[in-house]
């Protein structure tokens, strides 16, 4: 009885203003501001580690161009990850999408290379609608209808493909579009981080996170916003398949195969909840993509290669979530 | 305290990564050789190698098969994120911002890839040379002609090995094939098929069935056997770990353990167990030199002296292994002790044309090698 007594004392106190209640106040901004920095810490880290591991070159005016590249699809894939992970799911069927977006492209740019980046952004966003669709009309659960479509994907890429590769139209081949990528990006992230900071979207997918049931009561059509998550999952799938191709020059049912767990590995990296709700941030994905692209480069170049390069993965993995990730229930997937 | 120590580990990481990358030589030649043998001055060379892995038996043996270079004054570096074309792509990036002076890579995800990283390789100046990897598209192969930096690929003949595989397995008996294969278009498999069928003619045997890519290789054989009860051999056209164990499994499922002989491409790790327990009767495999012939070919190049300038496809032995007796001696002779000495790999390095060099990749048989050993 005391005991809540002196509770309610307390709380008084910091909602009435007092000086410990502020100083209280003070403490939490800090401690969210630390929280948040958390992932940038990480990065810094595995950036300064690998400086002196490669002797510099994790810096070079080349290597840094391969990073770029390396990281432009992740980019792409993780930021509209964030979307559907908002919502606390996960979009399985992105990786397979993003194989057939590229495979139907390429098939298209036989007819007229200007048809292959429509084809591809067109596929996607069909893929993804119907996945949304699915989910919400045969009342199946996210994961299964992204499993299953992941599956009906995959056949379809492999049987136009014959199994093997696909080559470009040669006039596709080798070409130089590193300035091209940097103005996508900038304008495809910064269209995003307003969609989902600044829009009703972005604000209702992370309410739908903490409480669909609550969203549902109160009137926001949470069907049709799942529907417009998958559909961007979809978008960026396309836009990361055509580049893809662009830069592999051959189409493929492989590519994108691993892009699914790329993205999962670079959000949660990044310290975003898998389940969701108010702590997804498009930041996340950037940190963590940055970060998984920045082990495997790094790991190679300070010559640490071979056997001991997942052996490595692992252990710096372990030690960056550790540093940045925030411990609570819902941190990371347990 | 959970950081503390996550932050302790850290650095105690750091200070033995750092202890491992100390202990470099500064000398830019070294002289290598026994004072029976030629010797050589072999500048110090950093070379590159991108894989899909070193987990399985076949990436394991090729990573070795690699690193045997090494005793000529070089550092290896293997990058294994090679999984599929984007991946390769960043591994050879990564490769070459090592500061690797000559690379090589399997384009196992297909030959449509090679140009991209060709040119990337073009664009750094950096040498490069393919195993495992025959080129037939005309234009790709025109496209790698053009390419300077560009020093040759090495493979099997996968024809004749298809051919011997079924000779071997009508020796011990086999009269009724079913054959396995990967999807129509993969240059390696179509060439072992076309071996495979040759012999089949040529001996009087019968094909009965060719299982195409199974999804679920298990229960195709299955379905195989049961429609086609005189069956006694399948001969996998693709790996043995993807087509040969789950065919033994089938075979179980049927009841005809015993009566059917199973034969298949690339060593796997339970090949041993399959061998003795008399379920399989052959793998073709143990081509693991194809990596270090085609460092000799880069290395060369890179050296100003390319034992290959035609930029041709040398052809690698297969070994075919019966049982156990043949997989102890491919491990003793091969993987573990180098069966080349630095004498033969500055014999090689130092081909006077690729002839000779191919005729030094010719003898690659366990026999011999146990011969130069006693001899």
């Amino acid at each position: 009885m005391v005991k809540d007594g002196q509770n309610i004392k307390s709380w008084l106190k910091i909602i009435l203003g007092t000086e410990e209640g502020q100083t209280r106040r003070r403490k939490e901004k800090i401690k969210k501001i630390i929280v948040r920095l958390l992932p940038l810490i990480g990065l810094v880290f595995l950036v300064v580690l690998f400086y002196f591991l490669s002797d510099g070159k994790l810096v070079r005016t080349n290597n840094l161009k391969s990073l770029f590249n390396q990281a432009f699809s992740v980019f792409i894939c993780a930021i509209a990850g964030v979307f559907v992970m908002s919502t606390g799911n996960l979009d399985f069927s992105l990786g397979a999408n993003m194989g057939l977006c590229a495979t139907l492209a390429c098939f298209a740019a036989f007819v007229s290379t200007s048809l292959a980046l429509p084809t591809a952004l067109l596929v996607g966003v069909a893929v993804g609608f119907l996945v949304g669709v699915i989910q919400i009309y045969a009342k199946l659960p996210s994961f299964i209808a992204c499993l299953c479509m992941m599956f009906i994907l995959m056949a379809l890429a492999q049987s136009l493909t014959g199994g093997t590769t696909k080559m470009l139209p040669p006039s596709m081949l080798g070409m130089k579009l590193d300035a091209v990528k940097i103005i996508v990006l900038i304008v495809y992230i910064a269209a995003m981080y307003i969609l989902f900071e600044y829009t009703r979207v972005g604000k209702q997918l992370k309410a739908m996170g903490i409480s669909e049931e609550t969203c549902i009561q109160s009137g926001i059509k949470t069907g049709r916003l799942r529907i417009i998550a998958y559909m961007l999952t979809g978008f960026a799938a396309g836009l990361a398949g055509y580049f893809t191709l662009l830069r592999t020059g051959c189409a493929s049912y492989q590519i994108g195969s691993t892009m699914t767990i790329d993205v999962i590995i670079a959000i949660v990296l990044g310290g975003m909840a898998v389940t969701g709700g108010s702590s997804s941030r498009i930041s996340a994905a950037i940190y963590g993509t940055l970060m998984t692209v920045v082990l495997d480069n790094g790991i190679v170049l300070s010559g640490l290669g071979g056997d001991a390069q997942q052996m490595i993965k692992g252990i710096l993995f372990i030690i960056v979530v550790a540093i940045s990730t925030k411990k609570d229930k819902n941190a990371v997937i347990a | 305290m959970k950081k503390t120590l996550a932050l302790l580990m850290a650095v105690l990481m750091m200070i033995s990564l750092f202890a491992g990358c100390g202990g470099g030589s500064n000398t830019d030649t070294k002289t290598t050789g026994s004072g029976s043998g030629a010797t050589t001055d072999v500048p110090e060379f950093k070379a590159g190698l991108s894989i899909w892995g070193t987990s399985d038996s076949h990436g394991r043996g090729v990573s070795t098969a690699a690193s045997w270079i090494e005793s000529l004054g070089g550092k290896l570096i293997i990058d294994t994120g090679a999984f599929d074309a984007d991946a390769q792509i960043a591994s050879v990036e990564n490769l070459i911002n090592s500061g690797v002076d000559f690379l090589t890579f399997c384009a196992y995800t297909g030959e449509s890839i090679i140009p991209a990283i060709a040119s990337k390789c073009q664009e750094a100046g950096v040498y490069f040379a393919m195993w495992d990897t025959t080129v037939t598209d005309s234009t790709i192969q025109a496209a790698l002609d053009a390419n300077p930096y560009y020093c040759g690929t090495t493979n099997e003949d996968q024809y004749t090995a298809g051919y011997n595989g079924v000779s071997e397995l009508a020796k011990q008996g086999a009269k009724e094939f079913a054959l396995i294969k990967y999807a129509v278009g993969v240059a390696t498999c179509d060439d072992r098929e076309k071996g495979a069928a040759a012999a089949i003619k040529d001996l009087g045997l019968k094909l009965s069935y060719t299982l195409v890519a199974p999804e679920d290789v298990v229960k195709g054989v299955q379905d195989v056997l049961t429609n086609y009860k005189s069956i006694d051999a399948i001969f996998a056209l693709g790996g043995s770990a993807t087509y040969v164990t789950p065919s033994i499994q089938a075979i179980d499922a049927v009841g005809r353990t015993g009566k059917v002989k199973t034969a298949g491409f690339d060593f796997s790790d339970t090949m041993g167990d399959e061998l003795t327990s008399k379920k399989a009767s052959l793998f073709i495999g143990g081509h693991v030199c194809t990596s270090y012939y085609a460092e000799i070919m880069a290395l060369s190049a890179w050296m100003g002296k390319p034992v290959n300038p035609e930029k041709k496809q040398l052809t690698i032995n297969y070994l075919y292994i019966t049982d156990t007796n043949g997989i102890s001696d491919y491990q003793k002779y091969v993987i573990d002790n180098a069966p080349y000495s630095n004498d033969d790999m500055l014999k090689h390095l130092n081909s006077k044309s690729f002839d000779e060099l191919q005729s030094y990749a010719a003898a690659f048989t366990i026999e011999n090698i146990k011969a130069a050993r006693a001899g």
